[in-house]
């Protein structure tokens, strides 16, 4: 795997300036004003999964990147930056210099691509999203192999997540990142909130179902954040500690990296379960039963077994 | 026999493949949307906005026409946008002027170069609804004086823009703006506290949820009855500065060049207009008998028609020769718009009164439609410079000298 | 008085200037895929520049045509370059006159801001006043 050696900039007292306070707060209306009620006959042939009639005017679709027009990707982008920036995650100084409006749209992809995964409200909105990075290798490759290229977890946080999972019948094209799991931020309290990275969990268990081939997920995430879902789901997840990430000050997201210790993303790596079938549908089950415990069912029936792997 | 050293592709009847399919893709809309309701919309009350009809008209693109590709704009120019006006108009002026005034509002956002204020406020017309905008110049008062830029120096009781720290703050009422009712925001020219109005002109972009911002009644049109022109109140409505468009004081320049850009588009209404009255006396006169013989045969029917026809197809050209000149010069020229809008506003009021005749009973009985389209036609003699305001825009360019066309004289 | 002295001047200047955009990726990625070839006509004093995918040409190389001409005086391009002097400004008072498919040009006005950024240290250091 090749990696890029990169030096390391300490933290800096960042004063933002009253006028990029008011851009994020402009964008983030903005992205939340708009609506794609189009978006799903937009996307070309049928989509990897979709989770809909829930009772709860939620619709999550989860596409490759090549079957969604230019216009919803930039819809779907802009939403991720609006989030991001009002988090914090992403250099809030760096996209109002920038005028951003969108995240940059991606090169077309040499290797496997990315699948995304978008909640919608009834009315359009998009208040979920969560995306699915395959390897950057024009061709599969070992996963131990000197030459792969790293997916970008790896080239952030200068480690190797994939060689212990090596195995003959395993390639880079088996191997996706989790990227951008994130919930729209304006939306008031309540059950539609809670529901969202349900959603978004759930679509990520069925593209693995549809796809068949995906066998190890990688990913850098908070406690609190896909961590805890992803193990409530009943994946093992192996966390790699102290890492010293780094992104060039060109990226939006090397700020993210610069927050203090305890509050940083840390890498992570699992084998996707063999019953993942099983799990899909377990948690398609309670999520769709809705009801006052469903959260509380939801983590004591899949939470279980997480814990006792733990 | 003639020769010719260089041929010259003066071509007026195909245009490119992007434009044609935007004309076609509009025209679809006009007659099958658009046409079947006219009448209807115009019989509603003055304050009925039909979202459904400006919804599909929307996802054509139509609100995203003239903006850059990377706000998801139609890559036609201003060429482009003229056919579609033409078609649309030809079908209801009023629904033409809904996306004319939000393209029109967009102009000061386009032309400031500013791109934060243009990430700001362009990606609004990507979503799948509609969004609108509106253009808010006259106010109570003041109203042509801001259309003829010599007499801009006298209006008065005009908004009032003052900076108060980070932030401007708006003070005026703005009538008869098309889409106030219904807009997301508002492109408003105001004159900065205690400035001559010619040097103190300032734009303004206003959100129109802002606090201080009440959309006032609707008019009780004559005609365009599918827009709503309505009164915009402002009560120290306070915006971030980033809101400005270019400098304080730069509003005259940006409102000589926006109503420069839009003429043509206007022309193209007017023409439209025209058009279906035109389309409607054809019809008629091709099958009415009177006195033994279609209509169309005898003489005189056959003199208004063939000048009807003449007028309607040197408006088109018109407008076309002015939208290709916008398309290719800043500033946009001021002679050809100019001459385009006063000839077609005309042409329409002259061809709709010569269709009306042609009907007789039936031009004059609101179900045949025909005098919906008369009351439309004094429309456009109405807004964006009245055939009095051109006409000073005219002669001041037939007496320019060439010192005056336009040398980068910096002591200006 | 002039804030350009002399021909040179210019041209060593906005050479300068538009030498740093031809080499920023973003700039010229555009410029090739538009398919536009621009002239930046100076005056008081003379200045010819001409952009295309291609590379810069300057003074007597600069061709007949292109399919974008923009004609200011030098002064009128310094007020600009310093940011003194805003777009609309210049467009709608005739001091910057464009030729050319417009819609284009508007859409390069973003992402000259590589050349903002560095014209004031190159005008300062070629002996240009403020």
């Amino acid at each position: 795997m090749t990696t890029t050696t990169a030096r390391h900039e300490a933290p800096e007292e960042r004063v933002e300036s009253p006028a990029t306070a008011r851009y994020v707060h402009d964008l983030a209306r903005l992205h939340g004003s708009l609506r794609y009620g189009g978006l799903e006959d937009a996307i070309l042939g049928a989509p990897l999964a979709r989770i809909d009639g829930l009772g709860d005017g939620l619709t999550t679709l989860s596409f490759w990147e090549w079957q969604l027009p230019e216009r919803y990707m930039l819809a779907v982008l802009g939403f991720r930056l609006a989030q991001f920036l009002q988090t914090g995650l992403m250099d809030r100084e760096l996209a109002h210099r920038l005028a951003l409006f969108h995240e940059p749209l991606p090169a077309p992809a040499k290797g496997v691509g990315t699948v995304h995964t978008v909640t919608l409200t009834g009315d359009g909105r998009i208040v979920g999203y969560l995306g699915l990075v395959g390897s950057p290798d024009p061709e599969p490759l070992p996963l131990d192999s000197p030459v792969r290229l790293g997916l970008p977890v790896e080239v952030a946080h200068r480690v190797d997540l994939l060689s212990e999972y090596a195995a003959p019948d395993r390639t880079t094209h088996n191997a996706f990142e989790i990227k951008r799991f994130v919930r729209d931020h304006q939306l008031p309290r309540g059950e539609q909130r809670n529901r969202v990275p349900w959603h978004l969990m759930l679509a990520c268990l069925k593209v693995g179902v549809a796809l068949d081939d995906i066998q190890v997920i990688v990913g850098d995430a908070g406690e609190r954040g896909a961590l805890r879902h992803l193990r409530l789901v009943g994946f093992d997840l192996k966390v790699v500690e102290g890492t010293t990430p780094w992104l060039p000050r060109s990226e939006l997201m090397w700020i993210s990296y610069e927050l203090p210790v305890e509050k940083r993303a840390k890498p992570f790596a699992a084998l996707v379960p063999a019953n993942l079938p099983e799990l899909a549908a377990m948690l398609e089950t309670m999520v769709a039963g809705g009801g006052a415990g469903w959260r509380q069912a939801v983590v004591s029936s899949l939470g279980g077994p997480a814990r006792m792997r733990g | 026999m003639l020769t010719i050293e260089r041929p010259v592709e003066l071509n007026f009847d195909t245009f490119p493949p992007e434009v044609q399919r935007f004309r076609d893709r509009v025209r679809e809309y006009a007659r099958k949307v658009v046409a079947p309701r006219a009448l209807e919309l115009d019989q509603e009350a003055h304050d009925h906005f039909a979202w459904d009809v400006v919804h599909q008209g929307h996802r054509l693109g139509l609100t995203r026409a003239v903006l850059p590709k990377e706000f998801g704009g139609m890559g036609v120019g201003l060429v482009g946008v003229t056919l579609a006006m033409e078609e649309l108009a030809a079908a209801c002026p009023g629904v033409a002027l809904v996306f004319g005034a939000t393209m029109l509002a967009q102009g000061p956002i386009l032309l400031s170069g500013d791109p934060q204020l243009q990430a700001r406020f362009l990606p609004l017309f990507g979503g799948d609804d509609a969004i609108l905008a509106c253009n808010a110049i006259c106010d109570q008062e003041a109203g042509l004086d801001l259309v003829v830029p010599q007499n801009v120096r006298h209006a008065y009781g005009m908004t009032t823009i003052r900076r108060d720290g980070d932030e401007y703050v708006l003070n005026g009422h703005k009538r008869v703006i098309t889409n106030a009712t219904v807009a997301n925001f508002a492109s408003v020219f105001g004159t900065m506290e205690g400035v001559r109005p010619d040097e103190g002109l300032t734009c303004l972009i206003v959100p129109l949820d802002s606090p201080g911002v009440t959309r006032g009644p609707v008019a009780d049109k004559m005609g365009y009855r599918a827009c709503l022109g309505g009164e915009l109140l402002f009560e120290d409505v306070r915006v971030p500065v980033e809101n400005l468009v270019g400098a304080e004081g730069d509003g005259l320049g940006i409102l000589v060049a926006q109503g420069n850009m839009a003429r043509p588009s206007v022309a193209a209404i007017s023409t439209g207009v025209a058009r279906h009255a035109l389309e409607t006396a054809i019809e008629f006169c091709g099958q009415r008998v009177q006195g033994g013989a279609l209509l169309r045969e005898h003489q005189m029917t056959a003199r208004k028609l063939a000048e009807m026809t003449a007028k309607v197809d040197a408006a088109r050209l018109l407008y076309l020769r002015a939208a290709d000149k916008v398309d290719n010069s800043l500033p946009p020229p001021e002679y050809e718009p100019a001459v385009a809008k006063l000839f077609a506003d005309q042409v329409a009021i002259e061809v709709a009164g010569d269709a009306v005749g042609l009907l007789g009973s039936r031009g004059f009985i609101r179900e045949y439609g025909l005098e919906k389209v008369l009351r439309d036609s004094y429309g456009a003699r109405i807004y964006e410079g009245t055939p009095e305001a051109l006409a000073l825009a005219i002669t001041d360019c037939l007496y320019r000298t060439d010192d005056e066309e336009g040398d980068d004289d910096d002591d200006r | 008085m002039a804030l350009y002295e002399d021909t040179a001047q210019a041209e060593h200047v906005f050479g300068t200037l538009f030498q740093i955009l031809m080499q920023d990726e973003t700039f010229t990625t555009r410029l090739r895929a538009s398919g536009l070839t621009a002239r930046l006509i100076h005056t008081k004093p003379d200045c010819r520049i001409f952009l295309s995918p291609d590379g810069l040409l300057m003074g007597d190389q600069v061709p007949d045509e292109s399919s974008i001409t923009v004609s200011m005086s030098c002064d009128t391009a310094h007020s600009l370059w310093m940011g003194k002097l805003m777009m609309p400004a210049a467009v709608a008072t005739g001091r910057v006159r464009i030729r050319g498919k417009i819609a284009k040009v508007l859409e390069f006005v973003p992402i000259l801001r590589p050349a903002f950024d560095r014209y004031p240290e190159i005008a300062a250091s070629c002996g240009v006043a403020s």
